[in-house]
């Protein structure tokens, strides 16, 4: 395969052909990657040689679309961007907030898990898909779910793929629930110098009833990088009717004190938030981001480490997911020795192929590996699709 | 039979109060909320996980089917060993391990009745969302198995959006633990896979599940028809003006005369049908949404629309919801509840279509639902002892989920497939499909010595139910 995969992949435009020259692939055992716009190859894992490549991004037609019963059904090529202005025709959205937005694809984010600071309130893709259907090595096409929003018919297995990174089968369609978009909504941020008093105020928020829609905490390197001073930043997105807005405005200024001064954002500041993993990695070729998937009574902690290793954190503070941008390949191994050193579950979730090639990207449990492993084995027993995608270990 | 020297097995494994296995004490787990009926060989109460497992290999040893067993409140029969064998009973498995507000998560055994967790945890404003109608009873494993839903479940989701973590006994006797307090670890979603999986690959013995913080205000309205069409026209309209409730739930006439007559919560006795509406959030939200709504009912020709005025007319209002199966038991011993799910805008001529199976079968039917999802259960009203009218009854249930089908929907979105519905599996599904879940199902339970004959055709005549695509929908979906 040339450098250039997304060029050369083969792209068919239906469901049929691209489910035959996948089997037929398979059947060759040849080496096979999947993707969309191929815009995460930097995530997952390291990229292996292949004999072949497949894109879904052709199967890109909006298949059925309802706004009255608040769901869409689409190909996995789809572009976010294209599904997103479909549903702002409706005043409708999908709160998945993925990095790499602006080119990623449907099938691509699911296979991948992205999301955004949103999840707070909406969750992440496994709140929202509703059905898929897959492509097996096989030459299967297999549905799961269905068309509407409440469903238990059939295993779930839409929830196997999320995640995947394609080492199971390729996504051809995906249905979502979507959402209305709210009347209004209002970003702040809190920015103080002392952590500990901005997690005081973290705290007061989440135990409030007013139960902001995005809640993200960037460390004072990751502040910086978005253009906020003078400390660490929690940036709350409050969403609602104007009266409601109004109140959460009136109620988080009151959690203003002098150790955290409170300044109104432009929800501009989102994009750069959700941009964080790739603009890391575009100023720093040479370096990682490691997600670190910790519980909230640690976020302290994680702080401090994150302050030891002079890395920028961007945590989704509401659920204690951390990003941590490491500068290079040496900086990359020193934060993840460090952080499972300390016992936080860290996943090297993109970097450079340095990087990806030669540092251990996640390390499952051995319980959990080996119902994976069968799992992967049942789908691709000669180990032919996306390998290596899902960090480095399946 | 149940071989005497397994029996033994058990009894020192778990002690001799904890087994059942004569004839008289079996009658109690031959049944669940469904019609069918079939006897374990023997019952086991374990209390630690190490008890399951020691139940588990035991039922390996002397090649039993194995079961397990919550609140025996399942409405496809989930839990019935219609291959006999060994039933695991969760009831001693009852403790809340604990409540974590930090990390907004608490961690329970399987037989964790599903409304012990809100009670746990609503004094600190917390509650645990997913609330079936039957959560007085039903438990958080059999929660877990069938992903089950309820009236509140519109706004936050279902089972599956509220569990973290489980531990589970795999049918080899092997503890696995998938996912945990953290949200989004790498890897395969194995709790995703397992969450709705009807006890066919695991057995639960642990789960972690989401609390919530209680909301500020809560509302709740009862809207009154005439006719049951333009109640379920309100359920679009609302989606249109971007309300979300947090229940949308709706009775039919047939069903209020019953409910009102059980239960005197002030339903009206001559209407077509009502919405039981309940707003929830901020107050300001539910103070707007409460006249939205009240525009949108009226603008759908209701004749009336109650709101609450105290928290006791709210309990009342919802008192006629939770207990309408207990007033569907007064009139009729023997009803055959469904699940069919529709898109929403498809609400309205499912209705007409279940009314017309109602006079076509001369069968009563009655509706009560969880209308903002699109989740149909009509409820038909049978006599057991008279075969031709149970059969009957199964023909009419057949009939409407197959308009589900083609209305775009599917035919459970809470009770589960069971082995009520294993059979009509293909009209969704294809082969392909089906033997793809089977293959995932024996991953876990390789030899279906786990629930046998649930969730998946048990093989011969299937394919001959299957539907000609009717409707521009199914032949997408
Ligand atoms: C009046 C009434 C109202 C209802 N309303 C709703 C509703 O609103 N929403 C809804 O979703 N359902 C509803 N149900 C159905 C039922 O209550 C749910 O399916 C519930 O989840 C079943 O829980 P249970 O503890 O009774 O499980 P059981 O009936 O005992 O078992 C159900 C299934 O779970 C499996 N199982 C049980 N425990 C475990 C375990 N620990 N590990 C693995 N598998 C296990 C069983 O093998 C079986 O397959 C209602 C039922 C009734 C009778």
């Amino acid at each position: 395969m040339p450098a250039d995969v997304a060029g050369a992949a083969v792209a068919p435009s239906e469901i049929g052909e691209f489910r035959e020259g996948l089997a037929a692939a398979a059947a060759a055992g040849r080496a096979i990657e999947i993707g969309g716009a191929f815009s995460k190859r930097s995530m997952g894992g390291p990229t292996v040689p292949v004999d072949i490549a497949f894109s879904t991004r052709n199967l890109n037609r909006l298949r059925i679309y309802e706004p009255a019963d608040l769901t869409i059904s689409v190909g996995a090529g789809m572009r976010y961007k294209q599904l997103a202005e479909t549903l702002a025709a409706n005043n409708q959205f999908l709160p998945l907030d993925p990095p790499y937005g602006e080119e990623a694809t449907m099938g691509g984010i699911l296979a991948a898990n992205a999301g955004g600071p949103r999840r707070r309130r909406y969750g992440t893709a496994r709140d929202m898909l509703i059905g898929m259907e897959f492509a097996t090595l096989e030459g299967k096409l297999v549905k799961s779910g269905g068309m509407v929003v409440k469903n238990v018919t059939g295993l779930d297995m839409g929830k196997l793929m999320i995640g995947s990174f394609g080492t199971l089968a390729a996504v051809v369609t995906a249905n979502f629930k979507v959402f209305p978009r709210p009347e209004q909504t209002a970003s702040l941020a809190f920015i103080a110098a002392d952590a500990g008093a901005l997690l005081d105020v973290r705290r007061s928020i989440l135990q409030s009833v007013l139960q902001p829609v995005a809640i993200d905490w960037l460390n004072v390197r990751a502040a910086a990088g978005v253009g906020l001073v003078g400390g660490h930043a929690l940036l709350v997105e409050v969403s609602g009717s104007a009266a409601a807005v109004e109140r959460c405005r009136r109620e988080l200024a009151a959690l203003r004190s002098p150790a955290a001064a409170l300044e109104d954002l432009d929800d501009a500041v989102w994009a750069d938030v959700r941009e964080f993993a790739p603009r890391a990695l575009r100023i720093c070729p040479d370096g990682a981001v490691i997600r670190v998937t910790t519980t909230a009574d640690r976020i302290g902690e994680l702080l401090r480490v994150a302050e030891e290793l002079g890395a920028a954190l961007l945590l989704r503070a509401g659920n204690a997911v951390g990003y941590l941008a490491a500068d290079g390949l040496d900086a990359a191994r020193t934060a993840l020795q460090r952080l499972r050193g300390a016992g936080f579950p860290a996943t090297v979730e993109s970097g450079s192929a340095a990087v990806r090639n030669e540092l251990e990207l996640w390390r499952p449990l051995d319980a959990e590996l080996a119902v994976m492993r069968r799992i992967k084995n049942d789908f691709d027993p000669r180990n032919l699709l996306n390998r290596r995608r899902l960090f480095g270990v399946l | 039979m149940l071989p005497q020297a397994a029996l033994q097995d058990l009894e020192r494994a778990l002690g001799p109060r904890a087994v059942l296995a004569r004839a008289q004490d079996l009658t109690l787990y031959e049944y669940d909320g469904s019609i069918e009926k079939s006897k374990p060989e023997c019952v086991v109460f374990p209390r630690t996980t190490s008890e399951v497992v020691a139940a588990v290999k035991t039922a390996r040893a002397y090649d039993l089917p194995l079961v397990g067993r919550g609140a025996g409140t399942g409405l496809s029969g989930g839990v019935i060993p219609r291959a006999g064998g060994l039933m695991i009973a969760f009831s001693r498995m009852n403790k809340i391990l604990e409540i974590d507000y930090e990390n907004e998560c608490a961690v329970v055994q399987p037989g964790v009745v599903n409304l012990d967790i809100t009670r746990a945890v609503q004094g600190n404003g917390y509650y645990y969302a997913p609330d079936p109608s039957s959560q007085k009873a039903c438990t958080i494993g059999g929660n877990v198995a069938e992903n089950a839903g309820g009236p509140h479940t519109l706004i936050y989701g279902v089972t599956t959006n509220h569990v973290l973590g489980i531990e589970a006994v795999l049918p080899d006797g092997s503890v696995i633990r998938v996912g945990g307090k953290e949200f989004d670890r790498p890897g395969y979603d194995l709790v995703g896979l397992l969450t709705g999986s009807e006890g066919t690959m695991a057995l639960v013995t642990q789960v972690i599940v989401r609390l919530m913080r209680s909301p500020e205000a809560v509302k709740t309205l009862l809207a009154i028809y005439e006719r049951p069409e333009d109640a379920a026209a309100t359920v679009g309209d609302l989606t249109a003006r971007a309300v979300t409730p947090a229940a949308v739930e709706m009775l039919d006439g047939v069903m209020l005369r019953m409910v009102e007559e059980a239960t005197h919560a002030g339903y009206p006795l001559d209407a077509g049908a009502v919405l039981l509406i309940e707003l929830e959030g901020l107050r300001e939200t539910v103070e707007e949404q409460l006249a939205l709504v009240n525009e949108v009912c009226l603008a759908n020709r209701a004749r009336e629309v109650r709101a609450a005025q105290s928290e006791e007319e709210r309990a009342l209002l919802w008192k006629g919801r939770k207990n309408a199966f207990g007033a569907v038991g007064r009139v009729s011993p023997t009803y055959y509840v469904q699940d069919g799910v529709v898109p929403r805008t498809r609400i309205a001529d499912t209705l007409q279509h279940i009314y017309k199976v109602s006079e076509k079968y001369d069968l009563q039917i009655s509706n009560i639902f969880h209308a903002g999802d699109g989740n149909m259960h009509p409820i038909i009203l049978f006599d057991p002892d008279d075969p031709e009218q149970t059969a009957r009854t199964k023909k009419a249930g057949e009939e409407i989920l197959k308009y589900c089908v083609q209305a775009g929907g599917a035919i459970t979105g809470e009770h589960g497939v069971g082995m009520e519905k294993n059979e009509l599996m293909p009209l969704l599904f294809t082969d392909d499909s089906l033997e793809t879940m089977e293959r995932l199902m024996r991953i876990f339970n390789p030899d279906g010595r786990l629930n046998p004959g649930k969730l998946l055709p048990t093989g011969k005549g299937c394919m001959e139910i299957r539907l000609p695509p009717a409707h521009y929908r199914s032949t997408e979906w």
